[in-house]
């Protein structure tokens, strides 16, 4: 061995990071992966101020939430919620027809379909009868093999992962109806999340959305936590754009725009950079469907904007909208209400069936449950 | 089915029965103390009591403390709290006091059913409070949700919870006073309870400018003041030596064991001369007594009894309340108006207090002896219930005085009851007085106190589990009191109303009686 000392791991881990990550170089545009895509270059002049709001629209926002229940290695069941919320002169409106959340459960299966192939098979079971016009009127059959499904470096999806994409189906069934019962004219649809369908048979659900949104003439928004885009020199577009906007508008909310035009079957937006609130640490992704950011004139574009800003001032969590934080509130399923559901659920099963059929499945999964459990 | 009344919270959860969480509906505002209620209906409800207050918010406590400090450091004017009241609310601890089901009463043993609803307390949910119907009623105050105050009105049994003594903690300025004052009014007129106040501020007589129990419509026919001072209508508060015993003085002064040997073989010799005999340098000194032992005894009670002897130790002067040629009746007159159920005030603001405590013993003690003797003669079922008003009573009942030797009022806490006679006694500081006397004392009308020792006594002694309600005996306003007896099915919260109050509507009442009658003749 030498006698040379050796640094301390976690410095030279610093070190490697600080080396590349100190600074934005000054001509830089976003990396996009299709060349179909518009991509702009990053440029000050493309900050500017989002004014105050005079026109106050209605608003609508949609999000859900989900848990597993029982996992294994070739079914599971999962609980899911979806809700809306309906905002109204920027206050909390009851919705006219639309429960204001649906519930149900989404159970998967790895099995052979009726084309003998092996396939992911998905049925949804409303908690209440009057969920079921909320919820997508087929069963989701993905084949073993679906691209869409796949997770990367593994050749098959993982099963419990179908939970949540049961529950991204029903927000846009859900959503459409909210859209189409809810909203009118001039109205401000927000998903929370990009406006992204990457699954298959998804995209069709959202052309469905924005079909009926656009007959209605709302406009089709969503709005991302997080933002994994980056530049061509391998930075955090986000990171990057909120670093220039709060150089040039330090103490007022701001917009970025042109970036980047997705032009995707599965995903067709107008990209934005907004920081809702003067005092928010945060600034996020945010997408206007494509079609309608085309044919919308920039104080249009800017009108949306103002009014997700002026939703955007709740004191909890200045810049961000409060619509969202309520959607989230109430669609989240939490642990804690998982566990009844569970026993619940087992009590269902015949015990000699469950002995013999369902628990070795169960066991198949929770090996590394109980390490924890041991290791506690 | 009859509505319960107003919504003003939803039941949430609870760690117990008698730690039951509600939310307070937005447009309300609980208060510790409140009272409320929940059921079925109005014959089938419960009655609660808010025992404690805390916040309730849906947003993390770190994002609160963020929120405020956007409110505290920057310009908040565009800042918005959405939907206030379903995210930021009250939270209420609380515990059921009673269970009316129709016309029974119960101690409640069920949890209220989840999220039901909590109602405003009316009066119409104590209508059991007038339904009792008593012979003998003591009216000690309205009930109180919190500080509002109802017009439902809280009456015990006068004679019974008179004869097991009741105990008026508080500190000053919490109402003492007024409280005292207020049964004594309201108990004027009751003939089957006869009262004795000491009253070393003489603040329950009244003066010209102070109204007091002078001022009661029927004072004339059921009042008597003895006072050393000159008052139109009082009585001489004056006591012939004949009167005196041992055991009085005894009580009030300390003596060696031989000086007390001196004094009851005087009183076993001479009776009711023993004290002239003590004085008079003449008498022989009985056998086994010490002259020196006699000289001190001598000077000891010319202090006491505040005379001036001559030479040859006769008594030349007397310049206090005790004499030896008059007054011999005065003990027997005080005796004999409180059989009559009247109300008997001395007056003892100009005395020491050793000169109050001994005053007090000889009149105490010859009613206790009589009553003694009327119980022994089987005599005593028809006489009144005595309840005598004590001011500091760990003077009288302390630990440490009773320690040092038995005296009458110590008797009296103890086994008074047997003999119809009861202590109100008064005080700041409950914890003097030995656990034993506190547990005898069956009612309690706790006013505010903060200090913690004294509110823990208060709390271990009473007749109901008052564990959860230390901080509200602290919280208690001036004339704001709990009601805890064992004549009650639960600790009531109870608003004294002002004597000044009482008695103008008591005149006003008695004007409008007056009024009537004359009218009668006509009919």
């Amino acid at each position: 061995m030498s006698g040379d000392k050796r640094k301390n791991p976690l410095k030279e881990c610093v070190e490697f990071i600080e080396n590349r990550k100190l600074g934005y170089s000054k001509e830089e545009e976003p990396y996009s992966p299709s060349p179909d895509d518009d991509v702009f270059e990053i440029q000050e002049d493309k900050i500017f101020e989002i004014p105050h709001c005079d026109n106050v629209r209605k608003m609508g926002f949609v999000d859900g939430g989900n848990g597993p229940i029982l996992r294994s290695a070739d079914f599971n069941i999962s609980l899911s919620r979806v809700a809306g919320v309906l905002f109204v002169s920027n206050e909390w409106a009851e919705p006219s027809i639309t429960p204001v959340k649906i519930e149900f459960y989404s159970a998967t299966v790895l099995d052979v379909s009726d084309k003998n192939k092996l396939c992911y098979i998905t049925r949804f079971f409303p908690l209440e009868d009057k969920f079921l016009e909320y919820l997508p009127q087929k069963e989701l059959i993905f084949p073993i093999n679906d691209p869409s499904i796949r997770e990367g470096g593994f050749g098959f999806a993982d099963i419990n992962d179908f939970g949540g994409i049961a529950m991204r189906f029903a927000e846009w069934t859900y959503a459409t109806k909210f859209i189409n019962d809810e909203l009118d004219e001039e109205s401000i649809f927000i998903r929370d999340g990009s406006l992204q369908s990457g699954y298959t048979n998804e995209t069709s659900l959202a052309e469905e959305l924005y079909k009926t949104a656009i007959r209605k003439r709302v406009t089709v928004t969503g709005l991302s936590k997080t933002c994994r885009l980056f530049t061509q020199k391998g930075n955090s577009l986000n990171s990057l754009i909120h670093y220039i906007g709060n150089n040039k508008y330090p103490n007022s909310p701001w917009y970025y725009h042109p970036i980047y035009r997705i032009t995707k079957s599965q995903e067709s937006a107008d990209l934005y950079f907004v920081k809702l609130h003067k005092n928010s640490f945060y600034s996020f992704r945010f997408d206007i469907l494509l079609d309608q950011a085309k044919k919308m004139s920039d104080d249009e574009c800017e009108s949306v904007i103002s009014n997700l800003a002026n939703n955007s001032n709740g004191l909890s969590y200045p810049g961000y909208p409060y619509g969202l934080i309520k959607a989230d509130q109430l669609a989240a399923v939490r642990y804690k209400e998982l566990e009844p559901q569970k026993i619940q659920l087992l009590a269902e099963f015949n015990q000699d069936d469950y002995t013999k059929f369902i628990l070795p499945r169960l066991r198949a999964v929770n090996a590394h449950d109980l390490l924890n459990i041991i290791r506690k | 089915m009859p509505k319960l009344g107003r919504k003003i919270g939803t039941f949430v959860t609870g760690t117990s029965l008698v730690k039951l969480i509600l939310r307070q509906k937005s447009d309300q505002e609980f208060e510790l103390g409140q009272l409320f209620v929940a059921g079925k209906d109005r014959n089938d409800y419960s009655i609660y009591q808010i025992k404690d207050l805390y916040y309730g918010s849906q947003i993390p406590e770190n994002v609160l403390e963020l929120m405020a400090g956007y409110g505290l450091e920057r310009d908040n004017s565009d800042f918005k709290v959405y939907e206030p009241e379903l995210r930021n609310y009250a939270l209420a601890l609380a515990r059921p006091l009673i269970h009316v089901k129709g016309n029974q009463r119960f101690i409640p043993k069920k949890l209220p059913s989840f999220f039901s609803d909590t109602f405003e307390i009316d009066d119409g949910h104590l209508e059991f409070f007038k339904e009792e119907k008593l012979e003998n009623p003591l009216t000690i105050g309205k009930i109180r949700s919190g500080s509002k105050v109802l017009e439902t009105e809280v009456k015990l049994e006068a004679a019974q919870v008179l004869s097991h003594h009741v105990l008026i903690p508080a500190t000053t300025g919490r109402g003492k006073s007024n409280l005292v004052k207020t049964i004594l009014y309201n108990l004027m007129e009751n003939e089957q309870c006869g009262k004795l106040v000491f009253d070393p501020h003489n603040e329950y007589y009244g003066a010209a400018t102070q109204k007091g129990l002078k001022d009661h419509p029927k004072s004339l026919e059921y009042l008597k003041y003895f006072t050393i001072r000159d008052f139109p209508g009082k009585l001489d508060l004056k006591f012939n030596f004949k009167g005196l015993y041992p055991s009085h003085i005894v009580g009030t002064l300390n003596f060696t064991p031989p000086q007390k040997d001196a004094l009851f073989t005087y009183y076993k010799k001479y009776r009711k001369n023993w004290i002239e005999k003590i004085f008079d340098e003449n008498t022989t000194t009985p056998e086994g007594v010490q002259e020196v032992t006699i000289s001190v005894i001598r000077r000891k009670l010319t202090l006491l009894l505040d005379v001036e002897t001559d030479e040859t130790g006769k008594v030349v002067k007397e310049r206090g309340t005790y004499t030896l040629s008059t007054h011999e009746t005065t003990i027997d007159s005080i005796i004999n108006f409180l059989m009559e159920g009247k109300t008997v005030v001395v007056d003892s603001s100009l005395f020491s207090s050793s000169e109050e405590i001994f005053m007090a013993t000889i009149i105490v003690d010859g009613l206790f002896k009589k009553y003694k003797n009327l119980k022994y003669e089987d005599k005593l079922g028809d006489k009144p219930v005595i309840t005598i008003v004590l001011e500091e009573a760990p003077r009288v009942i302390g630990q440490k005085v009773l320690e040092a030797g038995e005296n009458v009022f110590g008797k009296i806490a103890r086994e008074g009851r047997k003999f119809k006679i009861g202590l109100i006694a008064i005080t700041q500081l409950p914890s003097l007085i030995p656990r034993e006397i506190l547990a005898n004392m069956n009612t309690k009308i706790i006013l505010g106190n903060e200090m913690g020792p004294e509110r823990r006594t208060l709390i271990d002694s009473s007749a109901q589990d008052l564990s959860d309600d230390y901080q509200t005996i602290a919280s208690l306003d001036i004339g704001e009191a709990i009601l805890t007896s064992n004549f009650t099915k639960f600790a009531i919260p109870i608003k004294i109303p002002l004597f000044e109050h009482l008695v103008e509507d008591k005149t006003a009442t008695s004007i409008t009686d007056k009024k009537i009658k004359t009218k009668s003749p006509g009919f």
